[in-house]
């Protein structure tokens, strides 16, 4: 499949900002507070992250995560008992402090491969990708913050349930279960955190799909995420395509070819952290 | 002898003369005298004379009294007397739509784009539970041919049968549809076409909606 590039270069890759932070604040405490504080705050920055990843895993239930939370967690504690420790005046060879090493590297090694693999990725833009492939670009302002039916499947609520948390697993959305639908909201590498605390809560402000009892499709896409392509797509037709990308996975979920939604989102061309 | 209402807006009249609040009272005063002059029923009702007047000429205009001229040796006034001791108020309220909605069930609309309106989606449904738009409120007074500068916000909040028919209404840059598709897409019975019709011309005035084709 020939595969277009419709949105706008992502920002200095999203998903390594909060590392980066990390790495920063490391380089001001050692300059302000010597190596013992910096190597100290680090590993604590560590156990924070792995808090929050494991609150991250907790709602989405991604292995992927899990390894990163166990990565985080051993590097963390390896810094504490390690580095930070020895220029504490205690030895910075404890045996503790080895076996969290190899760990570490052990975490990184699989951290690598489920990043290549996209395993651990939010799929937010491979999404807005894919559902725009097929859009022409428009000289009309087709905006509207009004959501869009796009047409009805045929889903037991077993089913809908079932590809809700199928959803969640894999990153592609995260589900919102209201009395008579199920609301997948699009997430993007970045933007995690609000969902994951559960600080966003306004659907007017987010991109989703939502699926009712009877099986009615309809899409709502964020202004702020219509505005991350790089043209006026007809606005329209791209909820249009969203929707029936959805209702496509679906259907590939009912049939037991789930491994065709990730091969489809895999082969947008959207980077490993954005 | 009778007195008949049979069109709103007498009958709308004729409401607002009885409501007043001493309405029944100057009636009864009407029944009771065979006739009376305003200064008269003032005093007796402890008016304001102009207030007794006013009633009166309404009462007059209406057909419900009548009223002479007389001269009793000074300068001439009226004399009030009832013209109709029943009054009865028979209005067909279907008459209120001239327009039957066939004609406009044709018309194809689609959101304007651009228009500024808020369409507020109802929590957990298909439907949208009601709209904003701008209304323009009077002009600039310091250059009045520059149209238009003060603006309000007016929100329309929708019945279900309106709220499903909105939901479903095509995107600015969608082709327009008819009225009758748009509402059999939403599931809305053809009954309810006056309803949907009125939100229709409303909100194409407002600008909310445009009609093409």
């Amino acid at each position: 499949m020939y595969v277009m590039r419709r949105l706008k270069p992502d920002g200095p890759w999203p998903g390594l900002a909060i590392p980066f932070a990390a790495i920063s604040l490391f380089l001001a405490l050692r300059v302000t507070g010597g190596e013992a504080l910096a190597y100290s705050g680090l590993g604590l920055v560590m156990l924070g992250y792995a808090g929050y990843t494991l609150v991250s895993y907790a709602c989405t239930r991604n292995s992927a995560i899990l390894v990163v939370f166990f990565y985080q967690l051993c590097a963390g504690l390896m810094i504490l008992t390690g580095p930070a420790a020895g220029r504490r005046g205690g030895s910075d060879a404890l045996p503790i402090s080895r076996l969290l090493a190899v760990l570490v590297l052990g975490f990184l090694v699989w951290l690598v491969v489920l990043a290549a693999s996209k395993r651990g990725k939010w799929r937010g833009r491979d999404l807005l990708e894919l559902a725009a492939q097929s859009v022409a670009e428009t000289a009309v302002e087709g905006y509207t913050s009004r959501p869009r039916p796009v047409g009805k499947v045929d889903v037991t609520p077993r089913e809908l349930r079932d590809f809700a948390e199928f959803a969640r697993r894999e990153l592609i959305a995260l589900p919102r279960h209201e009395p008579h639908r199920v609301v997948l909201v699009s997430v993007l590498t970045g933007r995690e955190p609000g969902y994951v605390l559960g600080l966003r809560k306004n659907l007017d402000e987010e991109t989703w799909v939502a699926i009712d009892d009877a099986g009615n499709v309809s899409v709502h896409i964020a202004k702020r995420d219509y505005l991350l392509y790089r043209e006026d797509l007809a606005f329209d037709e791209l909820c249009v395509s969203f929707g029936q990308v959805f209702i496509e996975f679906l259907m590939l979920f009912q049939q037991g070819k789930s491994v065709r939604i990730t091969d489809q989102l895999n082969a947008m061309p959207v980077g490993i952290f954005s | 002898m009778s007195w008949q209402a049979t069109d709103f807006e007498t009958a709308a009249k004729l409401g607002a003369l009885l409501a007043k609040e001493y309405g029944r009272a100057m009636f009864e005063l009407l029944v009771t005298y065979q006739d009376l002059a305003a200064s008269e029923a003032a005093s007796r009702l402890n008016l304001h004379i102009r207030t007794a007047q006013d009633y009166l000429d309404a009462l007059v205009v209406s057909g419900i009294v009548a009223k002479t001229e007389v001269h009793e040796g000074k300068r001439p006034y009226f004399r009030y007397a009832l013209a109709a001791r029943e009054i009865a108020v028979q209005l067909d309220l279907g008459d209120l739509v001239t327009r039957p909605p066939g004609d406009d069930l044709a018309r194809c609309i689609r959101e304007r784009a651009g228009s500024g309106a808020d369409f507020i989606p109802a929590r957990g449904d298909n439907l949208i539970s009601s709209v904003s738009y701008w209304t323009d409120d009077g002009g600039d007074d310091a250059a009045p041919g520059r149209g238009a500068r003060a603006r309000k916000q007016r929100r329309l909040n929708l019945t279900t049968p309106q709220g499903a028919f909105l939901f479903h209404l095509p995107f600015p840059d969608a082709d327009p549809l008819p009225v009758s598709e748009i509402m059999r897409q939403a599931g809305v019975d053809a009954g309810l076409a006056p309803e949907i019709l009125d939100l229709v011309t409303v909100l194409v005035e407002a600008g909310a909606v445009e009609e093409r084709g």
